[in-house]
């Protein structure tokens, strides 16, 4: 479902000199560019046929799949073809799943989008290149690291008896426990380590806005007698607010589909009951099950992409209600 | 402008060639029936067709594999019976998805589908005709009548299920093979090896004599005396207490698990049931769903206690992997586990400190003890999809699976080559891995044979596997066959429900049930304020919101097919 998306933005910003070059192509030599066209026809096709072509194939959210039949002969199922959204938001632990995943997902939009512009905004102040590119790349290197290896790394530094982090806590006297197995922690240590990975490199966006903004800005500023604090505020801050605000409204467009490898791979027995979300759900009933349930699993991951579409959509029309700034 | 002409060209050319490779037409191949050999030849029984054939095979491949064609097993049949093989391998994390797609492309369907076969997608497709009944006397393919595979083209097979494979067991393989229309749509899976029918439990030994040698009025049982559940908690509290690795530190772990499956297997068992899910009554009247039991209560009770009195590793709920065990048990932390065996929890150098017990009873059960323990038989070895003439080369091909030639390759091999005799009286076998192999043994046999990490065997016989002159191996079979007598299959393999429906159904109450008992268990056992009793009821009205009775319900009505079909 992001694919779109990102091609939305990269060619927003392209449509007036489109424009442009409509008006003054000459009546009559329609294939002028029709070497630009040949050369666009991959992309076309390619977008076609992998991503437009299979969404046909959600039919089997509303069929009784099996592979034998195939998606187009197999029966349709239920309810009108809406027996296994029922079966879903009919589940006892239904809701459950929904919370668990806007827990996760919401705080995890809330800090990813806010403290990567504090970040920003901070290796923007540093006057020294050296101490800057190094606070820079050290940030960013552990975005780089797989998201199996930074659960192994979880697990290992919460083990009870030679995890680091619970060396640390009995150095304070605290006593020791199974951080991996808490409720109460787990969204922490989602989102905790989940920034920790993913700060630096989403700062990096940031801090390539704020080289752009206009000296001359900063200049007159000093001479009015504006402070630094006042300069962050009323010049920096601004200036990266659009593309805030842009990358805010993409991750609500995926606030259902929290990244479903680290959670299951947190997973503990203990904490399933706060860790169960919906595309976790999804794996178990299909590819983790003994007897895949291919149209079950469609019909959740389309009520999925439904509803971050429409999330989508209104995080947009607010948005530019609101503040002007919008993805179209 | 001919710069221009020529790129469109070339974008012609590109394009015409990308559908020619989307859409390539494959070459049909004429079915000779005079090829296929009924009986081999006279130098070469084993021979089944004239002239070379190649036939499309659907496998799993396991991780430790290499391709199939490079498999010696594979390419020693190929030289034995003239058939070439293509293998279409499914790696198992893609295994189900590929599978799938397989089965929609009609036109391209292979000739057999090896392994991993499942009674829930042959009850399922066979309404539509997809399978070829091995046990069909009006069989027509390749248009010519070759009527029933197994009583004209399997000798080996149908000699082996006559006889029940020689198995002293209640269950009755061609119930298994056979579905309720009669039919059998797949050959069977085949395993007596002990080592390979139940989880094993170990407990150290070596301890145990420690500590009567240091306590002596603690006077603790062997560990081939442990008998109830609650003789093994007083020898897994004297393990907390009395420093048995004698290191003069209180690190000792009494007792840890992988999951907590795997220790419910024992514990449990020690109230009457070995499984977390439908089981049939100790009586054979009824199915229970055993989770909300009383026993079950009782079990919850114990391991509670346990954990919270620190008998059992504190750590068991974030346990997932082997080597997490493996860490405690090098460093020779570990009192009590379950284990395939000992040697990859504790490494070569403590393994022989540990030993299997049980079956455990207990106060509360005093019956039979039990032991949970895997089907001898399952319909899950070969299937061939309807619609290819090679149904007599395929049906003699696995019947090589089943003779005394195939068992032997599947597990290790060509005697001669990969293993030979000890003696003449064919007591005792030795498994040659090459002096220059780098890995380990297990390594080496996965370049013979896919029976390596996936299990995937026609017939994994005993009468050959348990002939292996090998220590540890050797010591594996004595301790594990302690428990044969003991096995108790969860519900009888041969039931099978009564259509596809059934089985996604009974599939996906499975999987939401499972979920909730699983952090249920782990809600009981790790709260220290609240008794299981207090939990109880909460916690058995939950389970109805997850329709457990609807679960049961299925599984009843097949069990009374089953009854009456006996």
């Amino acid at each position: 479902m992001s694919h779109p998306q990102k091609t939305d933005l990269i060619t927003s910003s392209l449509p007036q000199q489109a424009e442009g070059t409509v008006k003054r192509r000459p009546s009559g030599r329609r294939f002028r560019n029709l070497s630009l066209y040949l050369l666009l026809l991959p992309t076309v096709v390619y977008v076609f046929l992998l991503h437009y072509l299979p969404m046909g194939g959600l039919i089997i959210a509303f069929k009784d799949y099996n592979s034998f039949q195939g998606i187009f002969q197999s029966p349709w199922a239920g309810m009108g073809g809406f027996e296994h959204f029922y079966s879903f938001v009919t589940l006892p632990n239904f809701w459950a799943i929904v919370r668990n995943t806007l827990v996760l997902s919401v705080a995890s939009i809330a800090f990813n989008t806010v403290l990567p512009i504090i970040l920003a905004l901070m290796i923007n102040e540093i006057r020294v290149g050296w101490f800057k590119k190094t606070v820079q790349t050290i940030s960013y290197a552990p975005y780089f690291i797989s998201v199996v290896v930074v659960v192994g790394m979880l697990f290992s530094f919460s083990d009870l008896e030679r995890g680091i982090f619970n060396n640390i806590i009995a150095a304070f006297g605290g006593t020791r426990s199974n951080l991996m197995e808490s409720q109460n922690l787990f969204a922490f240590i989602y989102v905790a380590s989940g920034l920790w990975q993913g700060l630096g490199w989403w700062a990096i966006i940031y801090v390539g806005t704020l080289s752009n903004v206009d000296q001359n800005l900063h200049e007159a500023a000093v001479i009015d007698g504006a402070g630094r604090l006042r300069r962050i505020w009323c010049i920096n801050l601004p200036a990266i607010l659009p593309m805030a605000i842009i990358m805010f409204i993409l991750s609500i467009g995926n606030m259902l589909s929290v990244g479903f490898e680290k959670v299951y791979l947190m997973q503990t027995d203990s904490t399933l009951a706060v860790s169960e979300i919906i595309s976790t759900y999804v794996y178990r009933v299909s590819l983790g099950s003994r007897l895949p349930e291919y149209s079950y699993a469609a019909a959740i991951g389309l009520f999925n992409s439904v509803i971050n579409i429409i999330l989508l959509v209104t995080a947009n029309l607010i948005s530019r209600r609101v503040s002007e700034t919008s993805l179209w | 402008m001919k710069r221009k002409i020529l790129s469109f060209l070339i974008a012609l050319v590109l394009m015409a060639g990308a559908s020619a490779a989307l859409f390539g037409c494959g070459g049909g191949e004429t079915y000779d029936p005079d090829n296929f050999l009924p009986a081999g030849t006279a130098e070469n029984p084993w021979q089944i067709v004239k002239e070379p054939v190649t036939l499309d095979i659907f496998v799993p491949r396991g991780g430790m594999n290499p391709p199939y064609r490079e498999m010696k097993m594979f390419q020693k049949l190929s030289e034995l019976t003239n058939l070439n093989f293509n293998f279409i391998e499914a790696e198992v994390s893609t295994y189900d998805n590929l599978r799938s797609t397989t089965w929609e492309d009609k036109n391209n369907l292979p000739d057999l589908f090896l392994f991993n076969n499942t009674v829930a997608e042959q009850v399922a497709y066979s309404q539509f005709g997809a399978f070829v009944a091995f046990n069909d006397d009006e069989l027509t393919a390749g248009g010519i009548h070759v009527g029933n595979l197994i009583e004209n083209y399997m000798p080996n097979y149908r000699a082996l299920l006559d006889a029940n494979f020689n198995i002293d067991t209640e269950t009755d393989a061609k119930k298994v093979a056979m579905l309720d229309d009669g039919y059998m749509y797949s050959t069977l899976s085949v395993n007596d090896v002990p080592r390979d029918l139940t989880f094993k439990m170990f407990i150290n030994q070596q301890w145990i004599d420690n500590i009567n040698e240091d306590y002596p009025d603690r006077d603790l049982p062997d560990a081939d005396e442990i008998a109830t559940v609650e003789q093994y908690i007083e020898v897994l509290r004297a393990f907390k207490e009395c420093d048995p690795n004698r290191n003069g530190k209180n690190d000792e772990v009494p007792v840890t698990a992988k999951s907590m499956e795997y220790l419910s297997n024992f514990i449990l068992a020690a109230y009457g049931y070995v499984s977390s899910d439908v089981e049939v009554k100790n009586d054979g009247s009824g199915l229970v769903y055993t989770p909300v039991t009383e026993a079950y209560q009782k079990y919850l009770e114990t391991v509670r206690m346990m954990y919270q009195e620190g008998l059992l590793d504190n750590q068991v709920f974030s346990i997932t992997t082997d080597s997490q065990m493996a860490v405690k048990g090098y460093a020779g932390r570990l009192g009590s586990f379950c284990a395939a065996a000992a040697y990859i929890t504790v490494g070569m150098d403590l393994e022989d400190q540990y030993v299997t017990f049980g079956p455990l009873t207990s106060e509360y059960y005093t019956g039979e003890p039990l032991q949970w323990g895997f089907s001898n038989f399952t319909a899950s070895g070969a299937t061939i999809p309807t619609g290819t003439p090679y149904v007599r080369e395929v049906a003699r091909l696995l019947d090589i699976m089943y003779s005394e030639l195939g068992t032997q390759l599947i597990a290790y091999g060509m005697e001669g080559e990969d293993w030979t005799w000890d003696d003449e009286a064919h007591t005792s076998w030795t498994f040659h891995v090459p002096a220059d192999w780098a890995g380990t043994q297990e390594e080496y046999r996965a370049t013979i044979t896919p029976n390596v990490g996936t299990a995937s065997a026609l017939y994994w016989s005993y009468d050959f596997v348990g002939k292996m002159n090998d220590p540890i191996i050797t010591d594996l079979n004595r301790m594990s066959e302690r428990y044969m007598p003991y096995l108790k299959l969860p519900v009888p393999e041969e039931l099978k429900f009564a259509n596809a429906d059934e089985y996604t159904e009974v599939s996906r109450l499975r999987t939401n049930l499972d979920l909730y008992v699983r952090s249920s268990v782990s809600d009981f056992v790790r709260n220290a304020d609240q008794t299981v009793a207090e939990g109880w009821q909460s916690y058995v009205d939950g389970m109805k919101g997850y329709n457990y009775e609807r679960l049961l319900g299925i599984y009843e009505a097949a069990y009374q097919r089953y009854l009456q079909g006996r």
